[in-house]
This record gives C-alpha cells, structure tokens and sequence, in this order.
C-alpha cells in the first residue's frame, strides 16, 4: 500500500506515525513545502520570548523519520493530483503514486503591504528567527523609535502583545473589529483583557483600519483611519489563506476548506483532508467546520489514519484552544462562532474579574469562551460533548 | 508491571489538552488548566505521580507525553532514567 501526505506539520506527521503503527509494510511518504523537520507552532512563542532554545521547538529528529520508514519529500510544492491516475506531481519532475493520498496542508500567511524591514509575521519558524532579530533591533532603539505596532485582533496578533510587554517596547494595536478574536468575546471579556493589557503599556485601537506602512526601506509609520503612529517594528496576525487550486483542479468539493464527512474523507475516493486544510462536518456542534489550531490537527491526523488504513472511524472531539494574553487566561470550547449562535449567555463579569460566554444553538450549548474563568472548562466541555440542552444547566 | 514517574512542568504546560485527549485515564487538566497526573484509580491527581503501569499503559502515557506541543510532560524510569521529555 502506497500512502502519500502533502503536509508535514502535526496533522500529516501523526497520520504518518499512526499509518506506520498500523501497517508496518506501508510505503508512507511526507510531501512538505517546509525544508523543516516537524517543530511545535505553539512553542514557538516561547523561543521568541527567550524561555526556550531554538533546537527544543523541533517535535522529531532527523534519524526518527528514517526509524518510522517514513520518506521525506520536504521543500517541495505538490503542483497537480491526477485523482484519476492517482498520482501527485511535485515541483521539480517528480511523480509519486499513491493508493490513499491525505491533505494535511495549512495555509499562507496573510500578507500586509511588502516584506519591507521591520514587518514581521509569525507562521513558521524562519518567521520566529526573523521576529527575534528585530525585536533585538528594536529594543536598541533610543526611546522615541523604541516603538511597536500590532495589525489584527486575533491569536497571533496578541501573541505580540506578549512579546513587547515582556521587553517594554510600548505598542499600539489596531483591529477591525470591537473586540478580541474575530468578535468573538463579548464586550465584558474584552473589558478584562483591555484593562490588563493597557496596564502593560500597549494602546487598543478597535474598530480601526489600517491602510498602509510608510519607511525608506524599514518600517517608520503605520497609516491609520485614527491617526498616524511612528513605530519601527510592526508585528502583522491577520490570519491565513490555504491554497486550494490544487484540490479544486483534481475534482475536491472546496468551501472555505476541502469538505469532508465526519471521517475526513473527500468527495473524491481514496483521498482524505484533516487538520487546518479540512472543513469537516463536526457531529458534536452539527455543521460543518474549520478548526486551525493543534489539538485539532493532532487528534484528526491520528483519527484519519485508521480511515485511510481501512478502518473507518469518525472523528469527534470537543474542540479547545487557550491563550494567555498579558496574564490573562482565554479559552475556547467548541464552536464559538457567533454567525452560527442564536443566542449567548454570560456569566461572571469584568467586574468580577472573569467572564464566561456560553453559545447556543438549537437549544444546546455548543461553545464557550472562557476568561479568567477556567474552572469553567470541564463542565462545559462535557455539556458540549454530551449535547446537554442548555435549559439543564 | 514497570513503575514509572510522570511529571508535568506546570511552568510549560499552557491546557493544550493533547494528554487528555491522549490518555484520560492518566491525565486532566485541573480547574487552573493544568495538566495533572492522575493515580491508577483515578482518584489523586498531582503535577507528578509514580505509577505502577502494564506495559501497555506505559507506551500509552509516553504517547501523551510525546503529543505535549509545549513539551511539558517527563517520564521517568524506576531508576530515574528519562524515557521522554
């Protein structure tokens, strides 16, 4: 059996290790855009801050990808699927076949203006290198340049609010929507994290937009529906785009993501999606998702491997994923968007110092955000998974 | 039945949950999310616990430390000798 993965990171790496467990005489290949060998995305605010060296963010060896059997294809781009040959053509000539092909790809950074000198971004780990020389560079500065800024309001974008707190670089953050995360936290969530994060010295600007960085050859202002503001690094955290021309020419049914059942299979036989790259429907919550965060495409790569293997299991799991801005613990449980919510309760306020908002939909409890309030978290997990009708709780 | 010594560095760990979703008979995440350890009956929980295990829970609680994305679990052997983290 021929099994091909375009995607190295943690969704493609574990169904590598999974396939390998179940069918030892497997050819298994790894077909990945990164020349790196898997590392941790989640530690990589770790080694920015310093609180880690570089070499512990790497998940796997080099010698362990020649143990597991598995080959490594890295730095190259799958350019077509011939799903009727079944046979995937990367960059550079060459051809591999496969019997079962699974796409555990991710995205590309969404871009601001040129990569012009002090933009940074944070995706890979070329990103966290290239982000700890200029927050060195910054840090140099005498105190009038000694200034950061920060674009979006979602998860990477506070991860640089983390950063510049830990080394005082004053900074200014600008985000389209009134609060947090896509809108997603409630104006009284919002409220706790702002206070803790303006007492760090950094500035909130919501509901504004930017339209442009201005420099000779470095970053030196950022141009804004507020104001300009001088600052000579700017950290850029307005989400990721996945690339989907390759699925859409072999025939995969995309929608935001490549869309799949409750088992990561396609609409086309024998290829599979898991992780950031598929939009699957998730039993628990009803509809169908995208997820993009670890524990998801961890536990998808395991699950769709026993599919691809030929024992067919559905995957389900109540989806979490938690932060800490400036000290301040968020959680996300299951679905927490607000477009598919009919209505949101909360509990807990900022005066309080902690705030629960819990999403309904068709009666029961499908999501939560949690801040300051994690005590919160086994409970409402549980009500997710046992699709409790929120009138019991 | 080999005895070993699990230990999560709570400095590390962030409530990822990738040793729950793992091994639930062996790890939770507490009311701080934090990982715990839990004892064979499921009844104590602690940042660091040692476990008489079969081999098979062994390789189990080894997986859930290897899924830990921020590397925050250890296991130990009943000489003290590091089998992960």
């Amino acid at each position: 059996m021929r099994y091909v993965i375009i995607g190295g990171g943690i969704a493609g790496t574990s169904a590598a290790e999974e396939l390998r467990k179940i069918d030892p005489d497997a050819e298994v290949t790894i077909v990945s855009m990164e020349e790196h060998r898997l590392y941790s995305r989640v530690l990589l605010p770790r080694y920015v801050k310093g609180s880690l060296p570089r070499e512990r963010c790497f998940l796997k060896t080099e010698a362990w990808y020649e143990d597991q059997n598995i080959e490594r294809v890295f730095g190259v781009r799958a350019e077509s699927i011939d799903a009727g040959s079944k046979t995937v053509s990367l960059s550079g000539g060459r051809k591999l076949k496969f019997d079962k092909l699974l796409l555990a790809t991710s995205g590309d950074v969404l871009t601001f203006a040129d990569r012009m000198h002090g933009v940074s971004y944070l995706r890979t780990i070329d990103d966290a290198d290239h982000l700890l020389q200029l927050l060195n560079e910054c840090d140099a500065l005498d105190n009038e340049r000694r200034r950061a800024g920060i674009i979006g309001g979602s998860f990477i974008a506070v991860e640089y609010l983390n950063f510049f707190a830990q080394r005082n670089i004053p900074g200014d953050l600008f985000m389209l929507e009134e609060t947090f995360f896509g809108g997603a936290l409630d104006v009284e969530s919002f409220a706790i994290l702002r206070s803790r994060i303006e007492s760090e010295g950094a500035k909130l600007h919501p509901k504004s937009s930017v339209s442009g960085i201005r420099g000779k050859g470095r970053v030196e202002e950022v141009v804004t529906d507020k104001g300009n503001f001088s600052l000579s690094l700017i950290g850029v955290g307005i989400g990721i785009r996945a690339d989907h021309r390759l699925s859409r020419a072999a025939g995969l049914n995309v929608n935001v993501g490549i869309v799949t059942n409750e088992f990561l299979e396609t609409n086309v036989p024998d290829i599979y999606a898991a992780g950031d790259v598929a939009e699957f429907y998730d039993t628990l919550v009803g509809r169908h998702v995208v997820v993009g965060n670890w524990l998801n495409a961890q536990a998808q790569g395991k699950t769709v491997a026993k599919t691809v293997a030929g024992e067919r299991t559905a995957f389900s799991a109540v989806r979490a994923y938690s932060t800490n801005v400036c000290g301040v613990e968020v959680i996300f449980i299951g679905d927490t968007d607000l477009r598919h919510s009919q209505r949101t309760l909360i509990r807990g306020s900022a005066e309080e110092g902690g705030v629960t908002q819990i999403f309904i939909r068709d009666d029961r409890i499908v999501g939560a955000t949690l801040v300051n309030r994690n005590a919160d978290r086994a409970m409402i997990t549980e009500t997710i998974r046992e699709r409790v009708l929120a009138a019991e709780i | 039945m080999p005895q070993i010594t699990v230990k999560v560095d709570h400095a590390a760990c962030s409530g990822v949950g990738s040793c729950e979703q793992t091994a639930p008979a062996f790890f939770k995440l507490d009311s701080a999310n934090r990982a715990m350890v839990l004892s064979k009956d499921g009844v104590e929980s602690a940042a660091e616990q040692t476990l008489s295990v079969s081999d098979d829970e062994a390789k189990l609680i080894v997986e859930a430390a290897e899924s830990c994305p921020m590397i925050a679990i250890s296991v130990f052997d009943d000489a003290g000798g590091k089998i992960y983290g």
